[in-house]
């Protein structure tokens, strides 16, 4: 069955990449079939996941499952926290690509690569530092303790875990809108008397609006998806820090049916927000 | 409310070094080839360039004096500034533009926006002022951006070529309009520009830049009489000859002899010759009262409104008009030979004294040696 996917799948792709946009029918047949099979290759690969998914959805038992209240429970908590993370993000997150754009400081590179890291560092990896910075023998445990917080296997948790992996993503964006963005604008509100917080509120903020939309999209989407750093650093319980991604992992061993609702959200979910970041990432002809 | 500043800008390979002064409500034009740094200078009065000595006085307040640690931020200093690529910002409409600045200094968005729809008024934009700035042609984006430095009450104007991004057509209308604005402003203004019609129909005095350093400075009415530079001579079309003058007579710099028969003249001269009074002939020509005839070469000719504009290579160079008659008549075309004489009565000669001590700059507290 999934074969037979895949050999339906292939010519078509085929068909799509070389009918309207080849420039040259006749030409250069060898290249097209160097590159084009494994084109097709890695399309297909990309969109079998995705087929199996819908393939073998329980599409009739849907509304049901999706009633269950432990479903409804991972939802709620997954949407509160990435929201949360992409507020607490936005809120230290600007701040932290304007310094980063707009000022100069020893070790300027150094701190960017630094913040970049979490792009790159396997989220559980992540996660085990967390644990040891924020944890009950972590650098701020103690301090924390004393003042009667505990974030490990905590809600709060969640979303620290969540931020710590998805505020790399706003910052990187935000950083590269101010960059680009034309201080000669800011000059000119200067001259006009506007202070610094009022250029900034009025001028570059509207001015690099966009980007700050489409990094805090990019920012909520991974912190929809987190798993790793979420699992080692907030646990996995039921209704406090059982996010999606953990509810579908932990399904797929008892209830397959289940598992496979719970990625059908997810992955309407990601539609939606691939939707949302259309003009800015789905344009081929402006680099992203 | 006059401006007094001594302004010492340092960069890497460039160096400003200017005096400025500009009363209230006058036009001082700022003119200098490109790099010149008349960019630098309004930047540096404005504050958007540190100084790196010198002192700006404006309306009795030191507003910049690094040797007593004093700078007031851009912001604080209340100089209006009209840029070269006009910088409205994008996301807000004409009137939000031109409200900008007195929404920064704490007026309420209402009495902002109408003070900004009356300012658009007296510049002639009524019906714009919900428009972005993209939907605004370059007349009237420039008329915004002078509207919104205006609203300000700025104590000083800068403007770095208002006109420069305009077409021919538009630039006439927008110059006329300016300079009615310019004379109903009260403080001082500074008008950087390259055009000489800009600078003589829009400034009262004039501050010619070269190379970071004031080389003349004076009424704009003298300074296109008696140019100080071959930069300026070329603006206002004249030919200007640089030599050393003896007992009534010039030794050109780069050859030639030019009798002037002003024989109070002696050292370092300057004579201007307008290109009208120079006369050509295709044969020697015999005895006659011009008293400096000399032989050269037709390099080029160049139709300027009713006359042929003529470059001759010569020792030294000239520039000549005649009529498209006369070189029709004597059949004139590049290559030729020619004899070139012009009367001694039609050369103003001064004194060389450019760049360096200027009775203007001297008057202005900006002597220089």
């Amino acid at each position: 069955m999934t074969s037979g996917a895949g050999a339906s799948l292939a010519p078509q792709a085929t068909d799509s990449l070389t009918s309207p946009d080849r420039p040259r029918p006749r030409r250069r047949p060898s290249l097209l079939v160097v590159l084009g099979a494994p084109a097709a290759i890695a399309l297909a690969f990309l969109l079998l996941p995705l087929i199996g998914l819908l393939v073998r959805a329980p599409w009739r038992g849907l509304p049901q499952l999706l009633a269950d209240p432990s479903v409804r429970q991972a939802l709620r908590l997954s949407l509160m926290s990435a929201t949360l993370a992409t507020v607490f993000s936005l809120m230290v997150g600007v701040p932290l690509a304007w310094v980063l754009a707009r000022r100069r400081f020893p070790g300027r590179r150094l701190v960017r690569a630094l913040v970049l890291l979490p792009l790159v560092l396997p989220p559980v990896v992540g996660g085990v530092g967390m644990l040891y910075a924020f944890g009950r023998r972590g650098v701020l445990g103690p301090a924390l303790g004393a003042v009667g917080i505990s974030l490990p296997f905590s809600t709060a948790g969640v979303v620290l875990a969540e931020a710590f992996v998805a505020m790399p993503f706003l910052v990187i964006t935000v950083e590269g809108a101010l960059a680009g963005s034309d201080q000669r604008y800011e000059e000119a509100a200067a001259t006009l008397g506007a202070s610094d917080w009022t250029t900034f509120r009025r001028i570059t903020l509207p001015l690099i609006g966009p980007s700050v939309a489409a990094g805090a999209v990019l920012c909520f989407a991974r912190a929809l998806g987190e798993f790793g750093a979420t699992i080692t650093f907030a646990g996995n319980l039921p209704g406090t820090t059982q996010t999606m991604p953990l509810a579908v992992y932990v399904a797929l061993e008892t209830n397959p049916e289940a598992a496979l609702a719970l990625a059908l959200v997810l992955l309407a979910v990601s539609i939606l927000i691939l939707v949302a970041l259309r003009e800015r990432w789905l344009r081929p002809a402006q680099p992203a | 409310m006059s401006l007094q500043a001594r302004l010492r800008v340092e960069r890497a390979g460039f160096t400003l070094d200017a005096d400025v002064h500009a009363d209230a409500g006058e036009v001082l034009g700022v003119l200098g080839p490109n790099g010149a740094g008349k960019s630098t200078l309004l930047r540096a009065l404005a504050g958007l360039v540190p100084l790196t000595a010198g002192r700006v006085e404006l309306a009795g307040e030191v507003i910049e004096d690094p040797a007593v640690g004093r700078r007031l931020a851009p912001q604080d200093r209340r100089i209006g500034m009209v840029f070269q690529d006009y910088r409205l910002f994008p996301h807000l409409s004409a009137r939000e533009n031109v409200a900008f600045g007195l929404r920064s200094a704490g007026t309420p968005k209402a009495d902002a926006r109408s003070h900004a729809d009356s300012w658009l008024a007296r510049l002639g934009l009524t019906g714009l002022e919900g428009r972005r700035p993209n939907e605004l042609s370059g007349g009237q984006a420039q008329r915004v951006a002078l509207a919104r430095a205006l609203s300000a009450f700025p104590r000083l104007l800068l403007m770095d070529e208002p006109l420069a991004a305009l077409d021919v057509a538009t630039r006439a209308a927008v110059r006329s309009e300016l300079r009615g604005q310019l004379a109903l402003f009260p403080g001082p203004a500074l008008l950087v520009t390259h055009d000489s019609l800009d600078a003589l129909t829009l400034a009262d005095r004039l501050l010619i830049l070269d190379d970071g350093r004031v080389i003349q400075a004076g009424p704009a009415a003298a300074i296109a009489q008696r140019p100080g530079s071959p930069y300026v001579a070329k603006l206002v079309g004249l030919n200007l000859l640089r030599g050393t003058a003896a007992a009534g007579v010039i030794q050109v710099d780069g050859g030639g002899l030019l009798v002037t028969g002003d024989s109070s003249l002696t050292g370092p001269a300057l004579a201007v010759l307008r290109p009208s009074s120079v006369l050509l002939q295709t044969t020697a020509p015999h005895p006659s009262s011009a008293r400096n005839v000399w032989p050269g070469r037709l390099a080029a000719l160049e139709t300027i409104g009713d006359r042929v504009r003529v470059t001759i290579a010569s020792a030294p160079q000239l520039l000549a008009d005649v009529t498209p008659q006369a070189v029709a008549e004597m059949r004139l075309s590049a290559g030729d030979d020619v004899w070139v004489s012009v009367k001694a009565t039609d050369i103003d000669t001064y004194p060389d004294i450019y760049p360096g001590l200027d009775p203007e700059v001297d008057e202005s507290g900006g002597a220089r040696t």
